[in-house]
């Protein structure tokens, strides 16, 4: 079918385009490698701003309420008592204690994270998956090279919307629109797509404006994505019960397992959301609640992607909008808080069981190693075998770079 | 002012002696009416653009496209005024006319229709407010209303804005009881900058004059004209708003008061980042100086909009000419500077003055632009235009925005038609939902034109098998499809009303015969069951959403019905349909 199909496109016109298109992106493919470097990024990101003090920087006394911290598998460090799973690999983790930024407020806040720039109404910076996007290319399986599990995340700004991530929501399901609507079978869409075809042949023809060849050649995506065999990455019954039971039966459980199946299958970067973070009241019961959804399913993550032998090509980041205040606030909540806050790091190019950076007794101030936003994302860069510094033309001609000044932190790199 | 060549100086005295002038009771009064300059009233009409682009097509060896043809020009001219495309009846009407003023008799009628004041809220509401989720301090709906209720008073563009800028009063009236005040929705765009007014700065320079001051934030640029010191200045004038929270603290929209206050409130006085800008004389952006006190957002408003002031006129001309030519005389049109220079400036001054002798009449502006030559013109590769078509010498082709591409697959399918007939009660809250839909998926940037097509896969796969057009192809009782299905028209007639329905056309000779034998080609297979399942594993497909309870009923019951919903498919898939052409 898929073969029948391919011969319908190529009769139709498209063909051309489409071995240009798979030319371009195999030659994506080489540029893009550099030896030892991740060839995917998965970002579980938990949206909202994850409280530092009662996930992976616990404090004793007043500051830190009723969680306790337990030892991990490394020596010296602890980490929240509702973290079992993650204590047990710590091993294999690089905690980020110093990170630090000034944007106090969601949007602003979410969006430097992902583009390393404070927003700026004049120009809209794209995201570190765009530059992914944008530098490697799109993978060879039809699958795109950004998803999104649980989105939106944040977008391409001015590379163009092609590089934006492709969202699935709710993560564990089949993206949408990817079958045949009702009465239409491979027979009856061939036979559109043909229909189509002719009528975008004349179109474009009496207009001779490119947009239509560009519209086009999405359509050809579409089709390819549709009728990719690598589509089965998102459909999760084709795991054992056991695994998907280690993942936890969630959305961002199952969104975790997925990320899993498609950074086997080459797509470059997946953003896995877990919202709920922004607990400015009941910090305590909430944060509780939150990490026995996020322990399963990141142990998982990391488990299952060196037993399958992707851990040393996939870079898996924690993050999140902000951390937040060591004081409670009258709703037993803690605030936005900037200053200070957590991110985990591990897999490819990043070393294994370590600590990094320090904050004050109460978890307000970084007092040893910051590591701002953007040298977070420059280190991400680096990993990946991107430039940090590489650079690329805003529409008003401004250069922009990748990591804005950030650079890579050496002692977080293998 | 050290930027923008002798003319700004020049003007930057008039502007000077006209603020001093308004000031001394400025204080007690709202802000001052514009004097229609009554005395220099300019026109500069469809004509003299015509003649001024003539000339330079000669001088640039371009050939223009032919005039586009009366379908063409109504979709096209029903599409940007209003925002859908024309019913198959004022198709006909049109087609059938014999009147040689029909083109502009139509345009005036839209710009008199209620949807022209929908179209143009949404569109504003857009520019300004972005399409991101605003915080507890913005009323949308109220702003929204504003807009609309300015556009359907037809309220001058100058007055719109100051009303804008200088807003004062109630964000909301939700969770009001009883009598209350009266609410001014035009204050939430103040609100929704209200913790970054050097933001709001950016936005209303960039919007409302086209210069993109927040480019000097940061630092000063070698290559660009303004300075950092210009940025304070400007930005200055925003920091005196008084925001006020009148209800209690409740889950939704906060009630919130904008007043005036005499100097910079703490909170933003405080802040490291806007200490400096606190600090500065606020400025207009060629050097006036503004009122520091209870006045300043009055006299900024005032400057802004004086029909002296060198950006003002020029900026929403621009971006009106920029929304119907699918280019404006700068790409994108809120960019106006040196190293982004004006095609053509000398008609975009004269259109400008015209505008404002015309009482900055939007209407009047849109219905200059809309009986141009150049605006008429096909979409057609007969023509030869310059490099990047920045003459207009050929329609450039404008992908729909979200609201338009609803209107018109709703209206091209008679979708809601559909959905009541199988029970969907509230077609309000349906239409709501697809909204929401569309704008997620559509999100497009139409201030920008691209030589490429800027889509998504997402957008592709929603319409090729999601369920909007996926049902509105399908001929369930009520959808346009099966309305003509049920006629005993013949099969040729069929065709035609429906391309009349969908296209906005009657098809050619070439189409009607190609068209005829797909729908009664006898080899066709017959469609599947509803719940078959397809490659992916259907029924589990996604995104049941609002019309999915139109999936499960059998439509495709022969062949030939099948075809015929196969034909509407592949139209409202097409290029043609999801193109402004």
């Amino acid at each position: 079918m898929t073969i029948l199909k391919r011969r319908d496109v190529l009769a139709a016109g498209v063909g051309l385009w489409l071995s240009s298109w798979l030319e371009r992106s195999a030659r994506a493919e080489e540029i893009a490698r550099t030896p030892g470097a991740a060839k995917s990024v998965i970002v579980l990101w938990m949206n909202g701003g994850p409280s530092h003090i009662d996930t992976w920087d616990p404090k004793k006394g007043k500051v830190a309420g009723p969680h306790k911290a337990i030892r991990t598998r490394v020596e010296g460090v602890s980490i929240s008592e509702h973290l079992p799973g993650l204590a047990n690999i710590a091993d294999k983790l690089a905690i980020v204690r110093g990170l630090t930024s000034k944007e106090g407020n969601h949007a602003r806040a979410q969006y430097q994270a992902r583009t390393a720039y404070p927003p700026n109404p004049t120009v809209i910076h794209p995201a570190f998956s765009a530059w992914m996007s944008k530098r490697f290319g799109e993978p060879k399986t039809g699958l795109p090279a950004v998803v999104s599990l649980g989105g939106p995340s944040v977008g391409p700004g001015f590379f163009g919307v092609q590089h934006g991530p492709f969202v699935v929501q709710p993560p564990g399901l089949m993206p949408q629109n990817v079958g045949y609507g009702p009465q239409v079978d491979d027979a009856r869409f061939a036979s559109r797509m043909r229909l189509l075809d002719s009528m975008e042949d004349r179109f474009a023809q009496s207009t001779g404006d490119p947009k239509v060849e560009g519209r086009r050649a999405l359509y050809a995506k579409a089709d390819r994505l549709m009728h990719a065999r690598d589509l089965d990455a998102f459909d999760l019954e084709k795991e054992s019960p056991s695994t998907r039971a280690a993942f936890g039966d969630t959305p961002f459980g199952k969104g975790c397992l997925t990320a899993v199946r498609l950074v086997a299958t080459g797509v470059r970067y997946v953003e896995v959301t877990l919202d709920g973070w922004d607990t400015h009241v009941d910090v305590f019961g909430r944060t509780k609640k939150l990490m026995g959804v996020l322990d399963p399913a990141m142990t998982a993550l990391v488990t299952e992607l060196e037993k399958r032998a992707l851990l040393d090509q996939t870079l898996v980041v924690w993050m999140g909008d902000f951390g937040r205040t060591p004081k409670l606030n009258a709703n037993d909540g803690r605030d936005h808080h900037p200053a200070a806050q957590s991110a985990v790091l591990a897999g490819a190019g990043i070393k294994r069981g370590i600590v990094h950076g320090e904050t004050d007794a109460e978890g307000a101030k970084v007092v040893k190693d910051p590591v701002r936003i953007q040298d977070l994302v420059a280190t991400m860069a680096k990993v990946t075998g991107l430039d940090p510094a590489d650079t690329a033309s805003s529409p008003a001609g401004r250069p922009i770079a990748l990591a804005n000044d950030g650079t890579p932190v050496a002692s977080l790199l293998a | 002012m050290r930027n923008v060549e002798s003319l700004v100086l020049a003007s930057c005295v008039v502007v000077a002696a006209s603020v001093a002038a308004c000031h001394p009771s400025a204080a007690s009064r709202p802000p001052v009416e514009p004097v229609v300059a009554k005395e220099r009233a300019h026109a500069f009409g469809p004509e003299d653009v015509d003649a001024a682009l003539r000339e330079a097509w000669k001088r640039a060896g371009v050939v223009p496209a032919p005039r586009a043809d009366d379908a063409t020009f109504l979709r096209r001219v029903t599409l940007d005024v209003t925002g859908t495309i024309p019913t198959p009846e004022a198709v006909t009407a049109f087609l059938e006319s014999r009147d040689p003023d029909k083109r502009k008799k139509v345009v005036e009628a839209l710009v008199a229709s209620p949807a022209y004041a929908e179209h143009w809220a949404t569109y504003w509401d857009d520019v300004l407010m972005g399409r991101g989720r605003m915080g507890a301090a913005v009323d949308r709906a109220a702003f929204h209303e504003w807009l609309k209720s300015a556009f359907a008073a037809h309220t001058p563009w100058d007055r719109v804005v100051r009303d804008l800028v200088a807003a004062t009063g109630r964000n909301s009236a939700i969770g009001d009881e009883g009598e209350s005040a009266p609410v001014n929705g035009a204050v939430n765009w103040t609100l929704r900058f209200r913790d970054a007014p050097q933001d709001l700065a950016g936005n209303a320079s960039r919007v409302f004059l086209g210069v993109q001051i927040q480019c000097a934030q940061c630092h000063d640029h070698k290559t660009e004209a303004w300075k950092q010191d210009d940025f304070r200045s400007f930005a200055s004038a925003f920091l005196r708003a008084r925001v006020e929270q009148v209800s209690p603290k409740t889950m939704g929209t906060k009630q919130l008061v904008l007043s005036d206050e005499e100097k910079v409130p703490p909170r933003l006085a405080k802040n490291a980042d806007l200490a400096p800008v606190a600090k500065a004389r606020p400025r207009g952006l060629d050097g006036t100086d503004l009122e520091a006190g209870k006045d300043t957002r009055r006299s900024l408003a005032t400057w802004m909009t004086s029909p002296e002031n060198p950006w003002f006129a020029k900026a929403i001309v621009n971006r009106m000419w920029g929304h119907f030519l699918g280019r404006g005389f700068t790409d994108p049109v809120d960019d106006v500077r040196p190293s982004n220079p004006v095609v053509l400036p000398e008609v975009l001054d004269a259109l400008a003055k015209d505008f404002v002798a015309h009482g900055f009449d939007l209407g009047h502006l849109v219905k200059t632009i809309c009986a141009t030559e150049a605006y008429q013109l096909s979409a057609s590769a007969a023509a030869k235009p310059d490099p990047e078509n920045k003459l207009w010498a050929r329609f450039h082709l404008v992908p729909l925005g979200a609201e338009e591409m609803l209107n018109a697959v709703v209206r091209a399918t008679r979708i809601e038609d559909a959905a009541q007939k199988a029970g969907v009660q509230r077609t309000e809250q349906l239409r709501a939902q697809l909204d929401k839909q569309m704008g997620f998926l559509f999100d497009v940037d139409e201030e920008d034109d691209t030589p490429d097509y800027e889509g998504t896969v997402s957008q592709v796969l929603a319409l090729v098998n999601g369920n909007l057009v996926g049902n509105g192809s399908r001929a369930v009782p009520g959808s346009a499809v099966a309305q003509v299905l049920a006629s005993s028209a013949s099969d040729e007639e069929k065709i035609e009303k429906l391309a009349l329905q969908i296209l906005s056309r009657k098809p050619n000779e070439l189409e009607r015969s190609l068209w005829l034998a797909y729908v009664s080609d006898p080899s066709r297979p017959r469609a599947p069951a509803p719940n078959a399942p397809g490659p992916r594993g259907n029924p589990k497909r996604g995104g049941g959403g609002p019309l999915a309870r139109l999936d499960g009923k059998p439509t495709a019951t022969d062949p030939k019905r099948a075809a015929y919903e196969d034909l509407v498919w592949a139209w409202l898939n097409s290029s043609e349909f999801t193109f402004n052409h």
